[in-house]
């Protein structure tokens, strides 16, 4: 051990006054290979630090040939490693200035180096990889109660547990994607309605609130089970009304406010995905004549769902689902241009939203992926480089 | 597809508040022996509170920095064979929030200057 004597000797040889110095030196010392912890640094954003602190967990999450994420209750992060040439080494009991006393005699404090790194994981705040949930339950879509008695044992299921096993996200970004999806649970398990049977179950309860004379507004859960009980089953019938409607409960009794929207979107996706291409003014007629009376379509309700092609003579509309695009932003954008080469901003944005960060708005990913130009008087985006 | 768990370590106090001291370059000991067990050096800090590493025969004058994203220590938990292979966690053994930053070129100490004749 070495002794207060000889660090003065070295302060001396140092030509360092002991005056000018806080009493108690440390000797730092690297400990032996047995105590050596094999560490590693990561880090932390403060909100993550705060979660960590507070007894939560956090976890990573990743295969072999992804990148791996890091995942909070309801956050993802990506994770690099930071190589720095620098030597970083840490102490469990070094004493900083706000601890040594000025007033005390000179001392030797014996303290140990735990481990030392040169590079630390970083991490940043990223979107959730949450398009393998779509491709997973699409592998097995429910399509009623008679076809799953045909299914054999081997068709895929998951829980929330197997999902969170699949998916690069964090538990609440896969609870609100599974309630966009409109999934739901059976048995246990999450399952994407068919759209067929998805549209046949709303069909049987807008035929019923029509035969009801109710309004859109308030459509009660009792009756609809009772009278739709016979030919679907009550979950479903409870799911559809939960997918399409907000539940509200008045004197005991549940109703559900019926979203316009959502019943005319699930309608023109119904009259579009049959076709490749729809005269659009046929299609609005189609489309207004197919939802229930007293609903009225816009174009506007189709964001993200449908594209309108003013180039061509009639003007035609087309299947577009942002859910079915790369969730890679360049890879995104280079499919889009594929499709159409130059895009106005009121055209692209639905198809780019979701891309969008907390600091990244829909102008700052046009001006980083496309570059802009006038055409007849509007301002249109096209790519940046030759799509191949 | 693989998931580690990250948790604090446990205990009363959480994990624990170590401190990081940051070089520029590499220690290597002399005969290549490695570092294991072996003194780097003594540090001192001035009355203003700066840091002051003496490390062989050079001196290095470095600053308390507080860092605004902190560090955690990771030891990874589960021995080999006692978890199932895919599944493992990770400990926060420590936070390290502040850090000595040795970022100038170590001084010399010379301690005989050679006479002119």
């Amino acid at each position: 051990m070495r002794s207060r004597e000889e660090v003065d000797a070295t302060l001396h040889i140092a030509k360092l006054d002991p005056a000018e110095l806080l009493p108690p030196a440390q000797c730092l010392s690297f400990c032996s290979p047995e105590d050596a912890a094999d560490c590693c640094l990561l880090q932390l954003e403060p909100e993550l630090c705060a979660e960590l602190e507070a007894g939560g967990s956090l976890v990573i999450r990743g295969d072999k040939e992804d990148h791996a994420v890091l995942c909070s209750k309801d956050r993802t992060y990506e994770m690099k490693i930071a190589d720095t040439s620098n030597m970083l080494l840490f102490i469990p009991t070094c004493e900083i200035p706000d601890e040594l006393c000025a007033d005390k005699p000179p001392s030797v404090i014996h303290t140990q180096i735990a481990g030392f790194s040169n590079n630390f994981w970083e991490v940043r705040r990223c979107r959730p990889k949450l398009k393998k949930l779509k491709k997973l339950l699409m592998e097995n879509p429910y399509e009623g109660p008679d076809e799953e008695k045909r299914k054999t044992l081997t068709s895929p299921k998951y829980t929330t547990d197997d999902l969170l096993d699949q998916i690069q996200a964090s538990e609440e970004e896969i609870t609100h994607q599974l309630e966009v999806l409109k999934a739901c649970q059976v048995e246990g398990y999450w399952r994407i309605l068919d759209f067929d049977y998805e549209m046949k179950l709303l069909n049987h309860v807008t035929q019923l609130i029509y035969t009801e004379s109710w309004p859109f507004s308030k459509v009660p859960l009792s009756i609809c089970l009772q009278e739709l009980g016979p030919l679907e089953p009550m979950e479903m019938i409870d799911h559809i009304l939960r997918s399409y409607g907000r539940q509200s409960i008045n004197e005991g009794e549940t109703f559900f406010e019926m979203n316009e929207e959502k019943i005319c979107r699930a309608t023109a996706q119904m009259l579009l995905q049959n076709a490749v291409k729809f005269s659009l003014s046929e299609f609005q007629e189609v489309w207004q004549q197919s939802v229930p009376d007293g609903i009225t379509t816009r174009l506007d309700q189709l964001k993200g769902l449908a594209l309108v092609d003013q180039s061509s003579r009639p003007e035609t509309i087309f299947l577009l689902n942002v859910e079915d695009l790369p969730e890679d932003s360049q890879e995104r954008f280079n499919s889009l241009f594929t499709l159409r080469e130059k895009w106005t901003e009121a055209d692209i944005a639905p198809y780019i939203q979701d891309l969008c960060s907390e600091k990244q708005t829909i102008g700052a990913l046009l001006t980083k992926y496309a570059r802009s130009s006038m055409q007849n008087g509007v301002k249109v985006y096209n790519s940046r480089r030759p799509i191949t | 597809m693989v998931q580690l768990r990250l948790c604090r370590a446990g205990g009363g106090g959480g994990p624990g508040e170590w401190l990081l001291l940051e070089l520029q370059g590499e220690v290597e000991a002399r005969d290549g022996a490695g570092l294991a067990g072996r003194l780097l050096g003594d540090l001192h800090f001035t009355r203003q509170g700066a840091p002051v590493l003496l490390v062989g025969h050079h001196i290095l004058y470095g600053k308390v920095v507080h860092l605004e994203k902190p560090l955690a220590v990771l030891t990874k938990a589960g021995v080999a064979g006692e978890a199932p292979p895919g599944s493992g966690y990770y400990r926060a053994t420590a936070l390290i929030r502040k850090k000595l930053l040795f970022k100038t070129r170590p001084k010399p100490i010379i301690t005989n200057l050679p006479k002119k004749a």
